[in-house]
């Protein structure tokens, strides 16, 4: 070979190498806390303090241990049983059975969203959760579903064909017959809602294979029990459970690697069961209000607009406050009290001549059995005028000699009355309030209280105040009202009420039990707007209508203005779905979130230098000399002046965490992930992965308040211990259908329970000094279509439902991190939506800490960076390249005003760090470089090698292959 | 110029960065056409690395009728820096692919394709540097 072609090909490969290094380098650079992470470099070599268990190996195995426990107790409280016929608890010699279902060996143990990875070396599965038990399980079978190759989806209930049991099969069902245990599993995700139809019926409905399932184990005539185990969180239709005989029905929803032991110890009996539903469960999953308007809707546009990213899509919340129970419950009373047309067809299952509360419904929300058998009696009910709260005391008997714990719920109804009709204002026929859970002995008496604050039976009106809107409390009695469930807690209203015709959620009649009822009048002469016209959290803050313009009749040609529901006619409202939107101009002009003018008082960035910016202080403040500083005190401002545009920058953008800022000794951060458990690995002891815990409708529903603390407890002292002062989690979406397939990222249906749920969550998270970002505020309901829906829903249902969990994550749970959704609020993009979060969250909530974005960086029409950041933005997710961006758009345009933003963005993260572990966990006079680190220098130190290299054998070819050749044809 | 004498000249170098082309080529269509939905949420301007393959395209044109001895290298920097681009587009599908979670969005899949086909791409250029351009070696430069 020549030289020169050796020199050439050598060219091309140092020029691949260096290309290849450099563009790796780059990787590695943007995901520096990744790696920063992996080398346990990610809090900047800090060990977080403040863990209860001392942070040590040893301290490390006994949180390891407690989680571990905790994740089958929380199991055991959480799982629902919904039905039993005296099958279940199982007899002592009840221990040969056969593990049904497909589904039984491929257990959805959390959905596929953010979460913790598992560690299978201590996960367990049915079979290992069985066999610990004391079960005898038929492996034959067990095996040959493992290797079936067929797995639950979003397409797919994940059950084998019937020709799978072969004869072979069949023969071993003899040898463990004592019990069928079958699982069904349905599924949900991030990203992609499930199929509403699949093979011709609702997803959640029992599928074909499943019913062919059950028949074959009723006509083997073998098994002394049929007990149906349901997995995952997403309702199923459970019409079919006298159909086929079954016996015991238990929920668990996704019970996380480690808990399943908990459902097998309430099969045996080691544990008695205490769950009660966070969801209602409908026969007819596709036929609520709420699922009329769920799904894919494009708007039609005039000609083609030249940029409609994320701007095609909506969907309508036409069914207002009536979102699961509150619209069961509600029609129900309205068709006893035969009010409102309620026993029309509308809505009603396809063939019923009229509306049937037990037709639509199989278990109704809040209901859950127990081995015990408990009354409950409410004793009183009293009014703190100087606290404005309630307290209900109610009496629990356990009248069997299994002691057990129960839930105390308590509802609220609240009148409806010609006011609410003639202003538009919806009332459910009952709310949750508050609730409680007791232990109660054998045979045992207990006397417990449940104490709320009566803020939260207020309803929203948005004629309130001449039209200003605020909420309103009104003139009548009021029923409080407990029960097994809400429907249980109607009847005993409806009962007070001399109602008659009540039945239960089986279609049993049934009378009620005033016992459990207390009447309240408040005394008003007409309805109350004043008492909560100011805000609860601050008084100087006045709450009036902040989201008209989320109603689509504020935009809507008048042609295509909508009804919401009412219950004043329910035949005439009941949602039809809005299957076309014309785009009209308003509507094409409002889906532009690029909107962002440089005022023209605009200070200058470059005159201030040194004034607001650049400051050089005569005495520095570092860090952590603003811990415990008050947010309103002025030395933030002084603080926030030492800061360049550049250190400016760094703390908005997170690549998996905020990275050092040098010049204040701000050490660098992670971010972790997930709603489920922490996805990030312990840095003691064996340094496995984080937890993965029961999913959060399974810890809402133990209806605990103590074991939700507990929960959050354990999931901040693992965060302490993998060095994770900030977590994306957890979400407090209301389930508004039983299709939201990210319903295991949260909590609950209703709005009051989510709200108690997490707050308790996330002030136990911020207990142990994490700051949790809750997420996904708001109305991000669906995953379909989710990045940039134009969501359309009414003020009142909005602030009734919608926001209310995310206000109680912030203020009784002392929040200090929020995170915004994908979607549109009305038009307004979340992480844009000035009103949401500077009008609502700063003010009406009086928030203090930092809002983070969900992770996005897809448009500019979209998500504009300097619209996000004067929204209120202050953290951009996953988006690193957005502190560039900003950094340019400033420098380029002078622009004082986004520099006073950014400003005010770094003060509330700083405000919120300081307040995490990791502030707890530095002492003064620590420095923290923000320079590059080890493995940075030796990537710089490779690329200039393998730079220069390559530079080396292009100029050898240069010299072989021009230079020679020339000068040989010189000496010719 | 006649263009039947101009292909019967060229060299193994030349054929090797036309495959290497075409598969680009093709692999460019198939980033326009699926980047959006393919890659995670958390990245913009997917349509770059097509972008950057279709200058390694324009430069294969370029020299087949106007021959440089070095062509092969600048194909090797196109198609590398291609891959490059890919690379930084795709880690958080990589993750939530083996954290087995869905966090970021994107199709795993795709994002292999992507992957492997702009690094054959850049491997084949990388190849063909140690092969002549012409049979001739006559060149312009």
């Amino acid at each position: 070979m020549k030289k020169s072609k050796l020199w050439l090909g050598l060219s091309g490969v140092g020029v691949f190498v260096f290309t290849l290094l450099l563009s790796l380098t780059i990787l590695a650079n943007n995901n520096a806390m990744y790696i920063n992470d992996a080398l346990g470099l990610s809090t900047s070599g800090l060990v977080l303090q403040g863990s209860a268990y001392g942070m040590n190996d040893e301290g490390y195995w006994k949180l390891i241990k407690d989680s571990y426990d905790f994740c089958v107790d929380e199991l055991e409280e959480g799982a629902v049983l919904l039905k039993n016929d005296g099958a279940l608890p199982l007899a002592a010699d009840e221990r040969n059975v056969t593990l049904f279902g497909n589904n039984s060996a491929h257990t959805i143990y959390r959905s596929g969203a953010g979460g913790p990875t598992p560690n299978p070396e201590f996960q367990v599965d049915l079979e290992k959760a069985f066999k610990d038990g004391g079960f005898s399980i038929n492996q034959k079978l067990y095996d040959a579903y493992k290797r079936s190759g067929t797995e639950v989806g979003l397409q797919t209930r994940g059950e084998v064909n019937i020709g799978f049991y072969t004869d072979e099969l069949k023969a071993t069902f003899d040898s463990y017959s004592d019990v069928a245990i079958v699982t069904f599993a349905r599924y949900g995700t991030e990203n992609t809602d499930p199929s509403k139809v699949v093979n011709g019926r609702p997803y959640l409905a029992l599928g074909p294979n499943e019913e062919a399932l059950l028949q074959m184990i009723n006509d083997s005539g073998k098994f002394d029990k049929i007990v149906v185990m349901l997995n995952g969180v997403l309702p199923m239709e459970l019409d079919f459970l006298d159909k086929y005989n079954v016996n015991a029905c238990l929920w668990y929803g996704n019970p996380g690697y480690y808990g399943l032991p908990g459902a097998v110890n309430i099969l045996t009996g080691a544990a008695n069961p205490s769950g009660h539903t966070v969801e209602t469960f409908a026969n007819n999953t596709l036929n609520s209000p709420a699922m009329r308007n769920f799904g894919d809707y494009t708007y039609t546009f005039d000609g083609n607009p030249v940029d409609r990213t994320y701007g095609t899509k909506y969907v309508v919340y036409k069914e207002g406050i009536y979102v699961g129970y509150k619209y069961y419950e509600t029609r129900y009373e309205d068709c006893i009290l035969n009010a409102g047309n309620a026993k029309s067809t509308a809505g009603a299952t396809d063939g019923e001549t009229e509306w049937n509360y037990a037709k639509e419904v199989s278990f109704p929300f809040g209901f859950g059995l127990s081995y015990s058998t408990y009354t409950q009696k409410l004793d009183s009910v009293t009014y703190d005028a100087a606290k404005d709260t309630f307290t209900a005391k109610v009496t629990v008997k356990n009248t069997n000699n299994m002691a057990g714990k129960e839930v105390v719920q308590l509802y609220v109804q609240t009148p409806y009355t010609d006011y609410d009709k003639d202003h538009g204002v919806e009332k459910a026929a009952i709310q949750l309030v508050g609730y409680t859970k007791v232990d109660v002995p054998a045979n045992g008496t207990v006397t417990t209280e449940v104490t709320f604050d009566r803020y939260l039976m207020a309803s929203y009106d948005i004629t309130a105040n001449d039209n200003a809107g605020g909420y309103i409390l009104d003139a009548g009695k009021y029923y409080f009202a407990i029960g097994n469930g809400a429907h249980e807690a109607l009847n005993n209203v409806l009962a007070k009420k001399g109602a008659t015709g009540l039945y239960d959620h089986n279609g049993k009649e049934t009378t009620g039990d005033t016992a459990c009822v207390a009447e309240y009048d408040p005394a008003l002469s007409a309805t109350d707007t004043n008492t909560y016209k100011k805000s609860p959290y601050d008084k100087e803050v006045t709450v009036n209508n902040k989201f008209a313009d989320a109603d689509l009749n504020y935009w809507a040609d008048e042609d295509q203005k909508i009804t919401y529901l009412t219950r004043k006619d329910w035949e005439g409202t009941f949602p039809t779905e809005v299957t076309t939107l014309h785009a009209n101009e308003r509507i094409v002009k409002g889906l532009r979130m690029d909107r962002y003018k440089k005022p023209e008082d605009a200070p200058s960035v470059k005159a201030n230098k040194g004034k607001t910016h650049d400051v050089l202080l005569d005495e520095p403040i570092d860090f952590i000399d603003m811990k415990d500083v008050p947010y309103d005190d002025p030395k933030w401002d002084t603080f926030i002046s030492q800061m360049s545009l550049s250190d400016l920058c760094i703390s908005i953008a997170d690549s998996r965490g905020i990275a050092a800022v040098a010049t204040v000794n701000k050490p660098m951060n992670s971010i972790a992930e997930g709603p489920e458990g922490l996805l990030a690995k312990f840095k003691f002891g064996d340094k496995r992965c984080c937890t993965g815990f029961a999913t959060l409708p399974t810890v809402t529903a133990t209806w605990d308040h103590e074991m939700q603390t507990k929960f959050g407890q354990l999931y901040g002292e693992e965060a302490l211990f993998s060095g994770v002062a900030m977590v994306n989690a957890p979400g407090c979406n209301i389930i508004r259908t039983p299709y939201g397939s990210r319903a295991s990222e949260y909590l609950s249906e209703d709005a009051v329970l989510s709200y108690y749920s997490v707050s308790n969550i996330i002030k136990a998270m911020r207990s142990k000094g994490l700051i949790c970002n809750v997420k996904h505020c708001a109305l991000n309901n669906q995953e379909t279509n989710r990045q940039g829906v134009s969501t359309f829903a009414n003020e009142q249902s909005i602030r009734e439902i919608y926001l209310k969990p995310f206000e109680g994550a912030l203020t009784r749970g002392t929040g200090l991190g929020i995170m915004t959704s994908y979607n549109r609020i009305g038009l307004e993009y979340a992480a844009t939506h000035k009103v949401l979060m500077q009008d609502v969250m700063r003010g009406e909530w009086a928030y203090e800490g930092s809002i983070i974005d969900d992770a996005l960086s897809q448009s500019q029409y979209y998500c504009s960076t300097a619209d996000m950041l004067v929204g209120g933005t202050n953290i951009f997710c996953l988006d690193g390249n957005r502190a560039k961006q900003m950094k340019e758009l400033i420098t380029k345009t002078d622009d004082g005003n986004l520099l006073k933003e950014l400003q005010d963005a770094n003060k509330r993260i700083f405000y919120s760090l300081l307040r995490s572990s990791m502030g707890g966990s530095i002492t003064a006079g620590d420095k923290f470089d923000g320079g590059l680190m080890w493995w940075q220098s030796l990537l710089i130190a490779l690329n200039v090698i393998f730079g220069v290299a390559a530079a080396g054998a292009v100029a050898m070819y240069v010299v072989t292959g021009y230079v020679k050749k020339d000068t040989s044809k010189e000496a010719e | 110029m006649n263009v039947k004498e101009l292909i019967k000249n060229k060299g193994l170098g030349y054929w090797l960065t036309c495959g290497a082309s075409l598969l680009a080529l093709v692999t460019a269509i198939i980033v326009f056409a699926t980047s959006e939905t393919a890659l995670p949420n958390t990245v913009s301007n997917g349509w770059v690395i097509g972008l950057v393959l279709l200058i390694g395209v324009a430069v294969q044109v370029a020299v087949t009728f106007l021959p440089i001895r070095f062509a092969s290298v600048i194909s090797v920097i196109c198609y590398t820096a291609a891959f490059g681009v890919v690379a930084n587009k795709i880690p958080n599908a990589v993750a939530d692919y083996f954290n087995k979670v869905a966090y970021t969005g994107g199709n795993f899949g795709m994002c292999m394709f992507y992957a492997v086909a702009v690094l054959a791409v850049a491997l084949i250029a990388l190849v063909a540097c140690f092969f002549a351009q012409t049979k001739d070696g006559k060149t312009i430069i």
